[in-house]
């Protein structure tokens, strides 16, 4: 699909259909982007565990549950947990063979060049005691790695392009890592749903119930950048921008969902059916 | 573009043509996509200064230096600066942002998002929770700020950043342009910029049009596949399918790995035309 049109569709999806499963090739390819993804010193910060709800008993799947996230975990065939990996940089740094140092591996690759000033001089004499050192001596640094999102980022959006629908919710830690055997050094950043949509794309507005103000500035955080509407209307054209506000059939087909909801995990919120089958 | 081709071209660009202006309308694109970057807890968290090389100073560039980002800010037009507004979730603790998602179904009722629903449970068990938090991290990552935030606050701040730049950043390709993650100094951004003190910054994208070939010398290299994602519990590799790689490399996500055989060359004529040093 054209990137334009990615962006354009992706919608943070809350009905999946519980009965067509994901085909593994397309969870591979999703993994794959994250992989792909920019990195500070080509460190993955990002660590995964995918889990099938097949795996899962009623029970398991109730003890995940968040208030963002309830229903999706009956619902979503697969659903990838993502974490942020707190050993990742003191790890890489011990590991890699040139010159002791993660980026060493992309210094090689000719991808910091030597024109930049990187040299093996350069990295044992300032990048390794001025950024390196300082930043990992002090140990696991909980709240976070942006990396972690850039690499969730494109899962999500290759989710949107294999045709599936996909969104992203805070999962419980605590049940997470008794069920799954997480290390001690990973955070629990987001659990990504994925599954064939039951929803419509078109039915949820792109922007709907975003606050007014600005967001974006130029020059300094006090000037708002000023959008041109006519290049808006190019990005409409080209699928990118879609409709703000959600379609006049929303409240009905929300409506209809939920029937499938009630029959499938109980009612709304809190579920409470018997285990369904598979 | 396809997006396999965005996300397989995308490369960390360092060098830039310093002599071509980036066009506004490939700008404003590029703000745009990054706006329709995911929200995590329903948080309008997402702040953007963008900044014009031409509009600083040499002394001001200077003061944006770091040991990993130097001659990329001498060359490259734009920088596009994400923060995330740490003060949204105050402004969130009304449950009104909620309301007006659920409103418009992007929160669907019939999953349970009743206004009594955010009222009882989501505002006093998320937001109030993450104001109260008592598990915190300091926010000053990138300053000497002491000042602490939630840990899980934080969480969400740094992915939501990073989903940001990955829209913003893939974006660019997308467009023909060239974009890099730098970090910059952040004490100097703060006084050039002027942003509020609950503002977290997160590395800007350079953007602008390369200097280097669009391969960049090569795919940059990444550690195995198996060390990143497992499947059902932590330990268990997910099995990666040669097939499905195959599949990717025709599509053009995987494409040939750093170094090209010509990138010295490469690099070396660049820094002729740039006058940098070989």
């Amino acid at each position: 699909m054209e990137f334009a049109r990615v962006l354009g569709r992706r919608r943070d999806v809350h009905f999946y259909c519980p009965w067509q499963p994901v085909e593994v090739e397309k969870v591979q390819k999703v993994l794959e982007a994250a992989r792909l993804a920019s990195r500070a010193m080509n460190v993955a910060f990002f660590k995964a565990i995918v889990v099938l709800r097949e795996q899962l008993s009623r029970a398991d799947r109730d003890a995940l549950k968040t208030p963002f996230a309830r229903h999706q975990f009956d619902l979503a065939p697969v659903v990838i947990l993502w974490y942020h990996d707190m050993d990742a940089g003191p790890t890489d740094f011990a590991d890699r063979r040139w010159p002791a140092v993660p980026s060493g591996a992309v210094y090689d690759a000719l991808a910091l060049p030597p024109l930049l000033g990187w040299s093996d001089r350069y990295v044992s004499e300032v990048v390794l005691p001025e950024v390196l050192g300082p930043a990992w001596s002090r140990g696991r640094r909980p709240g976070g790695n942006a990396d972690v999102g850039v690499a969730i980022g494109q899962a999500v959006l290759c989710a949107v392009d294999q045709g599936l629908g996909t969104a992203l919710a805070p999962f419980s830690e605590e049940a997470a890592r008794t069920l799954f055997g997480v290390p001690d050094g990973w955070e629990a950043v987001a659990a990504q749903f994925l599954g064939y949509p039951l929803e419509d794309w078109e039915g949820i507005g792109q922007r709907a119930g975003e606050q007014p103000g600005p967001k974006v500035f130029e020059g300094d955080a006090r000037t708002p950048f000023p959008f041109d509407e006519d290049h808006r209307e190019l990005l409409r054209a080209a699928g990118m921008l879609t409709a703000s506000d959600s379609a006049p059939w929303r409240e009905e087909e929300l409506a209809y969902l939920g029937r499938l909801i009630d029959e499938t995990s109980g009612p709304a919120p809190g579920g409470g059916a018997e285990e369904e089958e598979h | 573009m396809e997006f396999a081709e965005v996300i397989g071209g995308r490369r960390s660009i360092r060098l830039f043509r310093p002599w071509r202006p980036v066009e506004r309308e490939k700008l404003q694109t590029v703000l745009e996509a990054m706006r329709l970057a995911p929200r995590l807890l329903g948080l309008d968290l997402i702040r953007i200064v963008v900044v014009h090389r031409e509009r600083l100073s040499a002394e001001e560039l200077g003061a944006l230096k770091t040991p990993t980002t130097t001659s990329q800010l001498d060359m490259a037009p734009v920088l596009i600066v994400p923060f995330a507004d740490l003060g949204a979730l105050e402004g969130a603790l009304d449950g009104a942002s909620l309301r007006a998602l659920a409103a418009a179904g992007a929160l669907p009722r019939s999953l349970g998002w009743s206004d009594d629903f955010i009222e009882t449970t989501v505002v006093p068990e998320v937001y109030r929770a993450l104001a109260d938090d008592e598990d915190r991290v300091a926010l000053g990552r990138r300053t000497e700020d002491a000042q602490t935030v939630s840990r899980r606050l934080m969480v969400a701040a740094t992915t939501a950043l990073g989903l940001a730049q990955t829209h913003g950043l893939l974006c660019a390709f997308d467009q023909g342009l060239g974009a890099q993650l730098s970090a910059i100094n952040f004490a100097a951004a703060k006084e050039l910029l002027g942003y509020p003190d609950d503002w977290l910054p997160s590395s800007p994208i350079f953007l602008g049009y390369p200097a280097e070939s669009a391969a960049a010398g090569g795919q940059r290299p990444r550690e195995p596949f198996e060390r990143d994602f497992f499947l059902g519990r932590y330990g268990v590799p997910f099995p990666r399918d040669l097939e499905v790689t195959r599949q990717l490399a025709d599509e053009g996500v995987l494409q040939a790995p750093a170094p090209l055989p010509w990138r010295r060359a490469e690099l070396r004529g660049v820094a002729s035309m740039l006058g940098l040093p070989t």
